[in-house]
């Protein structure tokens, strides 16, 4: 599925402020966003969620129009069926696992019978490995098991789409290199489009297809590293991050 | 003995409890209002919020006068419309107490909505659920337990209130007189057997609601 965004935001915080300028097609399914921190990453994620309001432009997934301001088109978080996984999960601490994963099938599974929402909860906590964990709550929960509850809540309502947003940073080096591989995995046994953010080369390495790369709220780069650049020199991921990292920290500057 | 303190003392959870009902619902309220929306004056509106905590009570029962006296503005038209007095009635001293009480329910309600993490609403919006569902859902559960314990001391504090309710409701036996004005009256009548008693009822029943706030106020997640 084709994701189209081209927005534009102006932040004012403290008397600073921060222009997003953001435009770029990602027409595979696992699509890397890259940048340093602060570069405007997270903020355009939220405009496609609908968590923050563009002041102007677009944003459509295949071919639902999501935000439109040339047209007044401004779908409403509830209504735009993406998934979204926060850096820090976002799990209902006052709510079990089980919980947790069901909240989102309560008013997506309209005329929906109870029990078979409960059935789909139980594929999913299986699905997950979640199951010896479905009464348990969040606090007790260690960080990859956290981030498998966050995707199953997010991937149960069959979004259109995937956010992650920095999913991997909250978890230690050893679990990060495990998480990352569930996660390519999940993208294919699922089949949903993601958009994952990222500032370690490493989740570039292992998951994209498509890169778009973030610095001072523009888009400097968007690769699709399936055809290679322009497609005429297929380049590695490799050397493509190695190209990509040199724009982004010239040699010298750090 | 018994007799003479059970009338103040039933009188006084009555009253207590009507103003903690009060104050819970209009500090709940403006708790949610100041804690989640920026608007002009605000932080003004939170100074006035919590200015009963800290003036004399016998100040803010005066302005209760002001307000719901027989030819006050509010109690002016009530009379004249409804035939409604509030003035030395236990209306009135319930309205008196829960003025007193609000800024603790406010206070506490307003840290309460601060402290919930706003990426968990957020996060349940992109679940799918309506704001309605994300304050009854989200907002409200992580925030209970907080409002609850201001609450509770509200009532705590209700139970005590003296100078706001003499002032606005005087001290009439059986119709006003609520446990700390019935403590007054026997000690200055020199009937310490039933002073000591009151004050005993008191003490008790105020421990017990600091001791289950005290409960509340720690975190559970």
């Amino acid at each position: 599925m084709k994701v189209r965004v081209d927005i534009r935001k102006t932040l004012r915080a403290h008397g600073r402020e921060f222009k997003l300028d953001a435009s770029f097609e990602a027409e595979h399914d696992s699509t890397v966003v890259f940048g340093p921190s602060g570069s405007g990453k997270s903020l355009t994620m939220q405009c496609i969620a609908g968590l923050l309001r563009p002041d102007e432009g677009r944003i459509q997934i295949g071919e639902r129009v999501l935000f439109d301001s040339s047209s007044g088109i401004d779908l409403r978080p509830q209504s735009r069926n993406i998934g979204f996984v926060f850096q820090d999960y976002a799990l209902f601490p006052h709510l079990t696992v089980e919980k947790n994963i069901a909240f989102g099938l309560h008013n997506y599974a309209r005329g929906d019978s109870k029990s078979n929402s409960s059935a789909r909860v139980e594929q999913y906590l299986k699905l997950f490995e979640l199951d010896p964990l479905a009464r348990s709550y969040p606090r007790n929960l260690s960080g990859g098991q956290r981030q498998r509850v966050a995707l199953a809540r997010a991937l149960i309502r069959q979004p259109d789409l995937l956010l992650l947003d920095e999913p991997l940073s909250a978890l230690d080096p050893v679990l990060r290199h495990r998480v990352r591989r569930e996660l390519a995995d999940m993208q294919l046994r699922f089949k949903v489009p993601m958009l994952v953010i990222t500032h370690d080369p490493a989740d570039v390495e292992a998951l994209a297809e498509n890169l778009v790369v973030f610095d001072h709220g523009r888009v400097t780069r968007v690769v699709n590293l399936k055809r290679g650049i322009d497609g005429a020199t297929a380049l590695t991921r490799l050397q493509v991050l190695d190209r990509t990292l040199a724009e982004l920290y010239p040699a010298g500057a750090g | 003995m018994f007799g003479q303190a059970l009338v103040p003392l039933l009188l006084t959870l009555k009253v207590a409890g009507f103003a903690t009902l009060l104050a819970l619902l209009t500090g709940g309220l403006c708790g949610f209002l100041l804690a989640r929306y920026s608007f002009w004056g605000r932080d003004v509106l939170d100074a006035i919020c919590t200015l009963p905590m800290v003036m004399p009570p016998t100040v803010l029962g005066y302005y209760l006068i002001v307000v719901i006296g027989r030819r006050g503005w509010i109690g002016g038209w009530l009379y004249e419309n409804l035939g409604v007095n509030l003035m030395f009635s236990w209306e009135g001293a319930v309205l008196a107490s829960a003025v007193v009480a609000f800024p603790l329910v406010f206070k506490s309600a307003r840290a309460a909505f601060e402290g919930v993490d706003t990426q968990l609403e957020n996060a349940a919006r992109t679940l799918g659920s309506s704001e309605l569902r994300v304050f009854a859902r989200v907002t409200l559960p992580l925030a209970w337990r907080g409002i609850l314990a201001g609450t509770m001391l509200a009532f705590a504090r209700g139970m005590g209130e003296f100078g706001a309710t003499l002032m606005v409701a005087g001290n009439i036996p059986g119709k006003t007189q609520t446990l700390s004005l019935a403590v007054y009256d026997a000690v200055q009548a020199g009937q310490d057997d039933l002073a000591n008693f009151l004050v005993l009822v008191t003490s008790i029943v105020c421990v017990l609601i600091l001791v289950a706030s005290g409960k509340l106020f720690k975190p559970a997640y």
